[in-house]
């Protein structure tokens, strides 16, 4: 089996927010870079990246001049592809666009493996249950309104999700009372039975996540967690964080690759490590992602992509369901419902084979 | 003064080698991306970017992008310009990668029209701590070269002047401790005890490796100025095993990305001679940060590649240890600095004191 040709194309997605009604930037678009491989056989792979911002043209061409590269190559030979790739784009990487352009077109080589040999990817990758856990994302951003946030948290448990998270580091005039309120509201909204996340997206320094923390942990709020406390490459700060606060803190969706996680993990940095698949560009088996929670005592989490990142073997704590894509949430709801995999959902809807103008506005997700 | 316009270009220069004149690769290419940054004054930046291999297509694309967003923009607020560029480019901001190349061309642009808007050279605008800084031959000496051509080349060094060059170690095809070991020793001899010799490893061993046969080059008393990239970069720790571990001061910096990287090596140790490369560190304003981070750890700091601009900022802190001589640009720009005794003379000329030699740019149109 050889890689025969290759189809790409950027899509403004509407940002809208299908899981609670609320969206913090509604006249905003999500650019999206999509990717068909097809073999000469005719199995095709699909692949997506995003997080291109005012340069996800730039990242289209860089998956254009990549997926060049693999054409007459064995799709299952993934590694011997990444190693190529690698080669082949020089120092320009390994963080940034080059790993965001070959996280596509790794998705869509482990797709047509999947195809190839008749199996779900999940299974393919070892299969370790029939049903995970899942949790909202997406409905309670930092940038609605506190009645919004609660009425959309209101929402969430009306319709039965179980986890579901929201973001503090608020924007404008804030202070650690009205941080603390904003959670206790949520709190309020969502009942006491539902597992609540907390996302700061680095917004704070480490001695302001200690104090905020621990504030929200004297409030009763009990988070399920309090996700990217700090900046994430601050090591031995995130560590701090995650020593002083008896919520666990999660961290890792803006790391390059997977040596950052050493150090993360040496570290202590985090007690629940989340993988962004698009830049860890990783979901390859055995060797890498899934062998590393395992060995260690924290769970991993993926984030942002459920479509992909769900149907993960690894011991999987739970999969992020968030409106990145118009497909994702369709899936959520599903997955919601049935409590499984999004790997038994349908294919990509129409929208990823229609190639549109490109992008006007950076609103990628931040996860 | 705004930001009017960029206009940028893909070149692919000849790899030759134009120090001692044996190329390990004459007939390869390297690829690099320039661009100039407009003003409404008319003062013009220039700036490079390299490292895109097969996608310095994406790379001079980023470039592009990015600099529309600079029109209207002040050029002497570089940290603004550097967050605007940011927050725009969102996730794909890295830090790394692509965005990080093309944002350190924008950046070397920025300096260059600020140094010459108020009439001076970048290196004095910087803090000018030195009119002269030493230089080494870097290229000249590579790994890919048979022994008798890289002893002749060494020699050919030290004739032309030359009082500090680089070699590598950790040869391609079959190899062995006592191998390497024996090339280092017939350099030695082939220049003499005076000359300072460098030898770079480009990440190929593992630290085990670097441990065993750094100590035997020292044995076998080569005396080596420095060691460079003994292992893969990102590996603190095991830089810090081989730091500590031998006498001959270990180099490292130039493969890590932006500037906290550096933070982690500094405190884990693992290197005696930080390296920063202009364009992974995100341009001037952020190698500055390093220069000034590895002097509060009592460190040297030296550069890597690109001397023409690089003469500057060596010059301008108080830690610049040595200037890289890697003359891949040089045929880019009309006139270039020229090593005398060893050493580089400050530039005179506003701003970077750079030019584009147009023909080339013509030439080698890619």
């Amino acid at each position: 089996m050889k890689l025969a040709s290759l189809e790409t194309g950027i899509v403004l997605l509407p940002n809208d927010e299908p899981l609670a009604g609320f969206s913090e930037n509604p006249n905003a678009k999500n650019p999206i870079v999509w990717l068909k491989l097809r073999t000469d056989d005719g199995i095709e792979g699909l692949g997506v990246t995003y997080f291109g911002g005012a340069l996800t043209r730039t990242l289209r061409q860089a998956v254009d001049e990549l997926g060049a590269l693999v054409i007459g190559e064995d799709p299952l030979r993934v590694e011997a592809t990444a190693q190529k790739l690698r080669d082949a784009a020089g120092s320009s990487g390994p963080a940034g666009i080059l790993t965001m352009a070959m996280s596509a077109i790794d998705v869509a080589l482990w797709d047509i493996k999947g195809k190839a040999l008749g199996l779900p990817l999940w299974k393919l990758l070892g299969g370790g249950r029939d049903r995970i856990p899942t949790y909202a994302s997406g409905a309670l951003r930092r940038g609605l309104k506190l009645e919004e946030a609660a009425t959309a948290a209101g929402r969430l448990r009306d319709k039965s999700y179980r986890q579901t998270k929201m973001q503090l580091g608020l924007p404008g005039a804030t202070s650690p009372a009205r941080e603390v309120e904003q959670a206790r509201l949520i709190r309020e909204a969502v009942g006491p039975d539902m597992d609540l996340m907390c996302d700061i997206n680095q917004r704070w320094r480490p001695e302001q996540a200690i104090d905020i923390g621990r504030r929200v942990e004297q409030a009763g709020v009990g988070l399920f967690w309090l996700e990217d406390v700090t900046a994430a490459d601050d090591y031995p700060g995130l560590a701090r964080v995650a020593d002083a606060l008896s919520t666990p803190v999660a961290g890792g969706e803006y790391l390059w690759g997977i040596t950052p996680f050493r150090h993360m993990l040496e570290a202590r940095s985090v007690d629940i490590v989340m993988i962004d698949q698009v830049r860890s560009a990783a979901s390859r088996p055995g060797s890498r992602w899934p062998a590393w929670p395992r060995r260690s005592t924290c769970r991993s989490s993926a984030t942002v992509s459920p479509r992909s990142t769900s149907t993960s073997s690894a011991p999987c704590r739970t999969a992020s369901q968030s409106s990145t894509c118009r497909a994702s949430s369709r899936s959520g709801k599903r997955c919601r419902n049935r409590r499984t995999a999004c790997s038994t959902c349908p294919p990509l809807p129409a929208w990823a084979s229609n190639s549109t103008k490109p992008r006007s506005r950076n609103t990628a997700p931040d996860g | 003064m705004k930001i009017t316009g960029t206009r940028t270009e893909l070149v692919e220069l000849p790899a030759d080698e134009p120090l001692a004149g044996a190329a390990e690769n004459p007939n390869g290419k390297r690829p690099i991306v320039t661009v100039a940054v407009e003003t409404d004054q008319g003062v013009e930046g220039l700036g490079v970017a390299y490292f895109g291999g097969a996608l310095s297509r994406t790379l001079r694309h980023a470039i592009d992008e990015l600099g529309a967003l600079c029109i209207g923009e002040d050029p002497v607020r570089v940290e603004a310009v550097q967050q605007k560029l940011k927050n725009a480019a969102g996730g794909s901001a890295g830090p790394g990668g692509i965005y990080h190349l093309a944002l350190s061309a924008l950046d070397i642009a920025l300096w260059d029209i600020r140094a010459k808007s108020v009439n001076l050279p970048l290196w004095k605008l910087l803090g000018g701590a030195r009119d002269r800084v030493p230089t080494y031959a870097s290229g000249a000496l590579m790994r890919g070269l048979s022994l008798d051509r890289v002893v002749k080349s060494a020699a050919t060094l030290k004739e032309k002047g030359w009082r500090e060059m680089k070699t590598q170690l950790a040869l391609p095809g079959e190899t062995t401790p006592a191998i390497e070991v024996e090339r280092m020793v017939k350099i030695r001899e082939a220049i003499g005890p005076d000359i300072k010799l460098m030898c770079d490893i480009n990440q190929r061993w593992r630290p085990e490796q670097a441990m065993d046969i750094g100590r035997r080059v020292e044995d076998a008393g080569v005396g080596l100025f420095w060691l460079e990239d003994v292992t893969t970069a990102d590996d603190f720790a095991g830089l810090a095993r081989i730091s500590d571990t031998l006498s001959t001061p270990v180099a490292g910096g130039e493969y890590v990305w932006g500037i906290a990287p550096f933070r982690h090596m500094l405190e884990a140790r693992s290197v005696d001679i930080p390296m920063i490369d202009l364009v992974r560190v995100g341009g001037i304003t952020q190698w500055l940060k390093v220069a000034g981070m590895a002097e509060a750890f009592n460190l040297p700091v030296v550069s890597h590649l690109i001397p023409e601009v690089h003469v500057h900022l060596i010059g301008a802190v108080p830690n610049g240890l040595t200037v890289e001589y890697m003359p891949w640009l040089m045929p880019l720009f009309k006139e270039v600095p020229v090593q005398q005794n060893g050493e580089l003379a400050m530039p005179t000329k506003p701003g970077l004191g750079l030019e584009f030699d147009l023909k080339t740019i013509d030439r080698y149109r890619a």
